[in-house]
């Protein structure tokens, strides 16, 4: 029991986690279609922005977690009006192809600026303890992982539901034409969608470098892999569909580790795409994705 | 040792590279090397280790220079093969790829065609010599080896226990390696309790395999696993978060360093982690004093992988030596007949086996101080695989 209750938490931060990231890419394809692969390098940019903070001295965690995100949410407002407004209008092939470049540019800047190989960032490493709770041993990091996952998912909510340029998001998910012709500026719109990405990936980014104590130049391409995963699981362009779809394969990783013996575990991987195979068989929009009906955006 | 008897004795080392005589032009030895200088193995590369050795040896003259051409193959085996292609028809005398069979033997199969040598200054697996290649020369010794010695220190240090974590994410490295740690292990009188599949490299959260792990019983003593760093510098970290004191096996990806901080410190490394390495820099010995001398060239120093580069490159020079001629099809017969060659990763390497595989000394590295240290240096004798 103690040994399923420990995996099912494993399970929901590891989800957190690719929610978090599905999140970022959902918001930014329902307001301008496009599927932002260069979100992964925010978790770069956090990392290596920590860790040139801390090899400049600055040793509090708590700066290192602030400056982190601050840094990332710039640079996703800089990539917005440098690389993705020029291409607002064009295919969206044309912007699949300038997130890609924008990706491998930001890679290679860290390999180019710092080194390929790792580098430690130790700082957030006191997130690892463990404490124990009714007879369970977990890290403060598996707590904050679900805790402020929820809290920024909730605050998301409040966001989208609660204020002027929230509502303005979710309208232009449905017809950006329709929301400009209400008086609200499309660059605003958008430039806030990035920024929110940006925020949510920052957030992201902190746990998987708490986690792992190490950045490296690809550290970011396999989580918005999985992200994106994540976000066809649950219907792209669906916020809640993004969170769960994040969290069910966070959920379905781990159980195919729990339940698969060890001489089918190469069936592992195999196994979760079947089972996305499947959902997306009975529901091809996702789990939470909607038909799209006349007058509606289709991409 | 004192700086100028550092230099005394680089002078020396490559003094011992030249002929007898020393009449008339250099002949130009050609060497292709598309290497891992970004992506999953750009920790380990031997770019600049050949870089340097290859630098030293045109300094110091004699019957041969080294013409080098290096480029990025970003560790993926298709631009390898590609620059490979490219570097043969330019007409180099040996060619290398990333240091994994997947490009290896398309490569060497290439060259094959073009009578060139193909070299890897760190491929260790076990297929390279059983795919019936006639030209392939490596300087880092295989897997059983690296696994036998590891499995004698492991049980040395009072290991009896172990759990083997294997993939399939580079072959018979990351899928066999560990398989014969086991098999030296039980022969030495411990035991294999059991193995954990891991899906490959990248992976951020070893959380779910470390809760299986905890669930075993009897606990193991100790743990081996054949991975890359920064993966297997972050399960030793979370390893020790999850309250595991269990000891750290591994091979020579785990010589990088940057571990011990990845780790999370000495504390989580020192006397709880040991891997067979490639070459350990030993006050005054052949690869402190190359390793020292390219650092004063601005070279920056990736532990012993930095000294295979060096090594291939002394191969080399040392075969058209001994064969008399930059023939590749003559310099491999030299290789493999008439060593052993002086390299800087151990006193020498040979090839004289029916594999042609190299056999030379295989380090055991641990941690003090969150430094590494030199644990054991030897020759294994009982030795998985090849007796078969």
């Amino acid at each position: 029991m103690d040994y399923l209750i420990e995996q099912a938490l494993n399970g929901f931060s590891i989800g957190a986690q690719y929610s978090l990231l599905a999140l970022g890419l959902a918001i930014v394809f329902s307001v301008m279609g496009l599927v932002n692969f260069a979100h992964g390098e925010f978790i770069g940019v956090a990392g290596y922005a920590m860790f040139a903070m801390a090899a400049m001295g600055m040793t509090d965690p708590w700066l290192l977690v602030v400056f982190a995100m601050a840094t990332v949410t710039l640079v996703a407002l800089v990539l917005e009006r440098v690389a993705f407004r020029p291409v607002r209008n064009a295919p969206p092939t044309t912007g699949l192809l300038t997130a890609f470049g924008v990706g491998i540019i930001l890679q290679n800047l860290f390999l180019l600026m710092v080194s390929p190989r790792p580098k430690a960032v130790p700082e957030l490493s006191a997130l690892n303890q463990t404490v124990e709770v009714a007879g369970h041993n977990f890290t403060i990091l598996q707590f904050l992982e679900v805790g402020v996952t929820s809290v920024a998912i909730a605050g998301l909510v409040w966001f989208l539901k609660g204020t002027r340029i929230g509502l303005a998001m979710r309208a232009a998910a449905l017809d950006f034409t329709t929301v400009r012709l209400m008086g609200m500026r499309a660059n605003r719109v958008i430039a806030t969608a990035f920024a929110i990405s940006g925020l949510l990936a920052s957030i992201a980014a902190i746990f998987f470098i708490a986690r792992r104590g190490a950045i490296d130049p690809f550290m970011g391409l396999l989580p918005v892999l999985k992200a994106f995963v994540a976000c066809v699981l649950g219907g792209f362009g669906s916020l809640p569909g993004a969170v769960v779809g994040g969290l069910l394969l966070g959920l379905v990783e781990v159980l195919l580790i729990v339940l698969l013996p060890d001489k089918l575990a190469g069936l592992r991987d195999a196994s979760v795409f079947l089972i996305v195979g499947v959902i997306l068989v009975f529901r091809p929009q996702g789990i939470l994705g909607r038909r799209v009906e006349l007058g509606d955006k289709t991409a | 040792m004192k700086p100028g008897d550092t230099m005394k004795w680089l002078g020396l080392s490559l003094c011992a590279l030249l002929p007898a005589t020393n009449a008339g032009a250099a002949e130009i030895l050609k060497i292709g090397a598309p290497e891992s200088i970004s992506g999953d193995w750009a920790p380990y590369t031997a770019a600049h280790g050949l870089r340097c050795m290859a630098e030293l040896v045109n300094e110091a003259g004699g019957d041969y220079k080294i013409e080098l051409e290096v480029k990025d193959s970003k560790s993926e085996p298709q631009l390898a093969t590609a620059l490979a292609q490219q570097m043969l028809d330019d007409g180099v005398v040996a060619v290398s790829g990333t240091p994994a069979s997947d490009s290896l033997i398309p490569i060497a199969q290439l060259a094959a065609g073009y009578n060139a040598i193909t070299f890897s200054a760190m491929n260790t697996q076990v297929e390279m010599f059983a795919t019936g290649l006639g030209n392939f020369v490596t300087t880092a010794v295989p897997d059983p080896f690296n696994a036998a010695a590891t499995a004698k220190v492991a049980y040395d240090h009072g290991a009896r226990t172990a759990v083997l974590f294997v993939s399939d994410a580079a072959g018979t490295w990351t899928r066999a390696l560990p398989g014969w740690f086991g098999e030296v292990f039980e022969k030495l009188g411990g035991k294999v309790t059991g193995t954990i599949e891991y899906p490959g490299f990248g992976i951020t959260d070893w959380s779910p395999f470390i809760s299986k792990l905890k669930t075993m019983n009897p606990a193991p003593d100790a743990i081996h696993i054949s991975s890359i760093n920064p993966d297997v510098g972050v399960l030793i970290r979370q390893l020790r978060a999850a309250g595991m004191d269990t000891m750290v096996l591994g091979s020579d990806g785990f010589d990088d360093a940057t571990l011990a901080s990845v780790a999370g410190g000495a504390a989580n490394v020192d006397g709880k982690v040991f891997f067979a390495a490639h070459g350990f820099p030993t006050p005054g010995g052949s690869l402190a004093v190359f390793q020292a001398e390219c650092a004063k060239r601005g070279y920056e120093i990736n532990g012993a992988f930095f000294g295979l580069g060096g090594d291939v490159i002394k191969l080399l020079v040392g075969a058209a030596k001994a064969a008399g001629s930059t023939d590749p099809k003559a310099m491999l017969e030299a290789i493999y007949t008439k060593g052993p060659f002086e390299i800087v990763t151990a006193p020498t390497i040979s090839f004289d086996n029916p594999w042609h595989y190299p056999v030379k000394e295989v380090p055991v590295m641990g941690f003090k101080d969150g430094k590494p240290v030199l644990m054991s240096s030897t020759v294994p004798t009982d030795v998985p695989h090849f007796k078969k």
